[in-house]
């Protein structure tokens, strides 16, 4: 029978937990892409969101992540989710991939017919991954 | 004296030492817990509450992108009510000493996040102040502080000067003739 530990410390359990801790989402916002600036409704670490252009939102985080490794989770669930694709921005000022950045997120709605960017009523977003 | 009142005395009296020994619960501040808990702690306690949408909008060009339309920033309802309620928020120098370390090569990591943790924060700031705080913490320096040109860049409007109609979202730019 395998040695199984029974009993633990608090410090075990801390350790444990910080397990959960990084797979919890660090962020949450659902935007609607048809206003001007792409409000928010519900959110969770975001401090403001910046309608970029078309179908184009940034998000900035109130509490940064450590690294620019995070997991984005993007969904739409708009009246024109139908034949769009969403993805991380590109095209930065710096050319860089500006869509991940330890203190923002850009996300894009894209018209799948023509490859252009698609103002969407209900973009969803979730991030996961370790906060600073 | 019976058997039972003498327990029950007991028990009263006990009861009547433990009250008098307890120590009177700590009360926290937000200031005692990391940034992202003082989120969650916040929509905790104000989960009856709702939080409106600024009247203001930041209305920005990026010089590093002229060809690029004019941006809008908008604060997150919740982060506003945070920035109000004051005790929350780390000075927003705190975020410009991050956005150094990210700018330098070869960065990976962030090793100063403790900065958002454990700076003082700052108190409850107004509506106006708050949209002040977001340009200087989300708007590149390149728009809020270094520009030195003569067109308009930054104004912060309200949210009903924004035309609703976005057919030709990609083309706008900021009227340089209202004031």
């Amino acid at each position: 029978m395998a040695d199984y530990t029974l009993g633990f410390t608090g410090a075990a359990i801390d350790a444990a937990l910080a397990y959960a801790n990084n797979g919890a989402m660090k962020v949450f916002a659902n935007i609607d892409q048809t206003a001007a600036g792409h409000p928010v409704g519900q959110s969770y670490n975001v401090t403001s969101t910046t309608d970029d252009a078309a179908g184009r939102t940034i998000l900035t985080f109130t509490n940064v992540f450590s690294a620019a490794d995070y997991c984005p989770i993007n969904g739409l669930n708009g009246d024109i989710s139908q034949g769009t694709t969403q993805r991380g921005g590109s095209g930065g000022p710096t050319g860089a991939l500006f869509s991940k950045l330890t203190t923002a997120y850009s996300s894009e709605v894209i018209n799948q017919q023509n490859g252009a960017r698609t103002d969407c009523n209900e973009v969803n977003l979730g991030i996961v991954g370790g906060l600073a | 004296m019976t058997y039972f009142d003498k327990i029950r005395n007991a028990l009263f009296l006990g009861g009547f030492r433990l009250r008098l020994k307890t120590k009177p619960e700590k009360v926290y501040t937000y200031a005692d817990f990391k940034l992202w808990q003082r989120e969650l702690i916040f929509v905790y306690l104000h989960q009856h509450m709702d939080h409106d949408h600024s009247q203001y909008a930041v209305l920005w060009e990026d010089p590093a992108d002229p060809d690029a339309p004019a941006k809008i920033t908008h604060p997150a309802p919740i982060w506003l009510a945070m920035a109000k309620c004051g005790g929350i928020l780390p000075p927003v120098e705190v975020y410009h000493e991050l956005a150094k370390d990210e700018a330098e090569p070869g960065f990976k990591r962030h090793n100063r996040g403790h900065l958002l943790h454990d700076t003082p924060p700052v108190g409850p700031m107004t509506e106006e102040q708050a949209i002040e705080y977001i340009v200087k913490k989300d708007l590149p320096p390149s728009v809020w502080r270094d520009y030195k040109g003569n067109r308009a860049i930054l104004k912060i409007v309200r949210r009903t000067m924004i035309p609703s109609d976005r057919t030709n979202r990609n083309a706008w730019r900021i009227d340089q003739e209202a004031s």
